[in-house]
């Protein structure tokens, strides 16, 4: 007589053998990059297709030099330096960017994902593969669906969200809304992604959720056509006032 | 440098539970030791969010079994073959332990039921998941988890007879 755990166990009684924790962390770096290496990975190309027929190539033939100052978003743990101008453009977001004051720290930079915070406010500027289907009932976690083709309204309608207020915007000289948001109360299920804080989860790059946390304001923009492409999610602790993040969004222009 | 020891335990610590639940879950030890290699390279990736998660464990335990999931759906097709001709062969010489017999034939039997209620079974019964903590890694609802859970116990009884005699009802906790 045998019950299904000592079958289970007897099932997974299988050679184990030990992780290649250097592999999963040489992989993983491969992957973060590859978006990065692609573009370099194309101009080394170039070069050497240019070394390669360098007899026959005239000067002009060879890639373009880029003129413009601006530098590549620092690595995470990096702090962006006032007044100079930063290009998202590597990982695939089409923005400059320039702090107005001190303090502003990457926290991640990643493909579609740029985090910057200071002390506790945060912008995250970023482009989202899927978002996380809020659910019929709130107390069950939900599935990952497809970006709807009117992210507008599906964050002004997420039930669980409150939208505190939208505003007209101009974001990289575009017409775009700010939708101010809080966590719906009371939350009744929050998902294990949010740490034992109470959040709720809107997007996904890849395979990182974005959330907006119970405690926290958070402003979202985006285009007002609420055409899917890159977003900016803000966030704030509640009653907190926005205007150093306003000034980082202002600082936004076309990459 | 820290937070790279902790990352190394977290993989160390984590590995030999993943092979054995995906070994349950896929049937197949190697392809088992395989996705949770890949599960680790997912915890590197994301290691900023996992680190801070309450309960790590579960993140990566939902992570491999979607991968597997994933995978199985992938290689349907293959599998079956393979499956095939494992049975016309005869058995490799390993397999005269009664224990190794015993092991191969559960999976097999866990390979035959419904993927969501193999998974279930597993995260129940083997991760001592609650059935709430199971809804959430399933991403379905707790009665769909005792639902599955009582059907998966129930197949697993006719197909293995007498052996689960004792085995719980549909809704242990």
């Amino acid at each position: 007589m045998t019950d299904i755990r000592e079958l289970l166990e007897r099932a997974s009684d299988v050679p184990v053998g030990l992780p290649d924790v250097v592999r999963a962390r040489r992989e993983a770096a491969v992957r973060r990059r590859r978006r990065l290496t692609a573009g370099v990975g194309l101009a080394a190309a170039m070069i050497v297709a240019a070394g390669a027929g360098a007899v026959t190539l005239r000067p002009e033939a060879r890639p373009p030099v880029s003129e413009r100052p601006s530098h590549t978003v620092p690595a995470p743990g990096g702090e962006l330096v006032v007044g100079r101008e930063y290009s998202a453009g590597p990982v695939g977001l089409p923005w400059l960017l320039t702090a107005p004051r001190a303090g502003w720290q990457v926290v991640a930079r990643e493909d579609g994902w740029v985090s910057l915070h200071r002390g506790e406010q945060r912008v995250n500027l970023q482009r989202w593969t899927a978002v996380v289907d809020p659910g019929s009932d709130p107390s069950t976690p939900a599935d990952e669906q497809p970006l709807p083709a009117d992210l507008l309204t599906w964050i002004t309608t997420h039930p669980r969200l409150d939208v505190t207020g939208t505003t007209d915007v101009v974001v990289a000289g575009d017409p775009w809304v700010a939708v101010d948001v809080t966590v719906e109360r009371p939350l009744r299920f929050t998902p294990a992604e949010c740490a034992g804080r109470p959040c709720v989860l809107l997007g996904l790059v890849g395979a990182e959720p974005v959330e907006v946390l119970a405690s926290e304001t958070a402003r979202i923009y985006l285009p007002r056509s609420g055409a899917a492409g890159p977003i900016v999610v803000t966030a704030v602790p509640a009653g907190a006032d926005l205007t150093r993040v306003e000034a980082l969004i202002a600082s936004l222009r076309k990459d | 440098m820290s937070e790279d020891l902790d990352l190394d335990a977290f993989c160390h610590a984590q590995f030999p539970r993943l092979v054995r639940l995906l070994a349950l879950h896929c049937g197949d030890p190697e392809l088992a030791r395989d996705l949770a290699q890949e599960t680790l390279v997912k915890v590197c990736l994301h290691w900023r969010t996992v680190r801070r998660l309450d309960v790590p464990e579960a993140w990566v335990t939902r992570v491999a079994i979607n991968q597997s999931v994933s995978t199985l759906r992938k290689q349907v097709t293959r599998s079956r073959t393979v499956r095939l001709l494992q049975d016309s062969a005869p058995p490799p010489a390993r397999q005269l332990d009664a224990d190794v017999v015993a092991g191969a034939e559960i999976r097999a039997v866990l390979a035959e039921l419904p993927e969501r209620q193999r998974a279930a079974l597993i995260l129940r019964f083997f991760c001592d998941q609650t059935v709430e903590q199971s809804a959430a890694t399933l991403g379905v609802s707790p009665s769909a988890v005792k639902k599955l859970t009582a059907k998966g116990l129930d197949q697993l009884r006719r197909r293995l007879g007498e052996v689960t005699a004792d085995m719980p009802g549909g809704d242990p906790r």
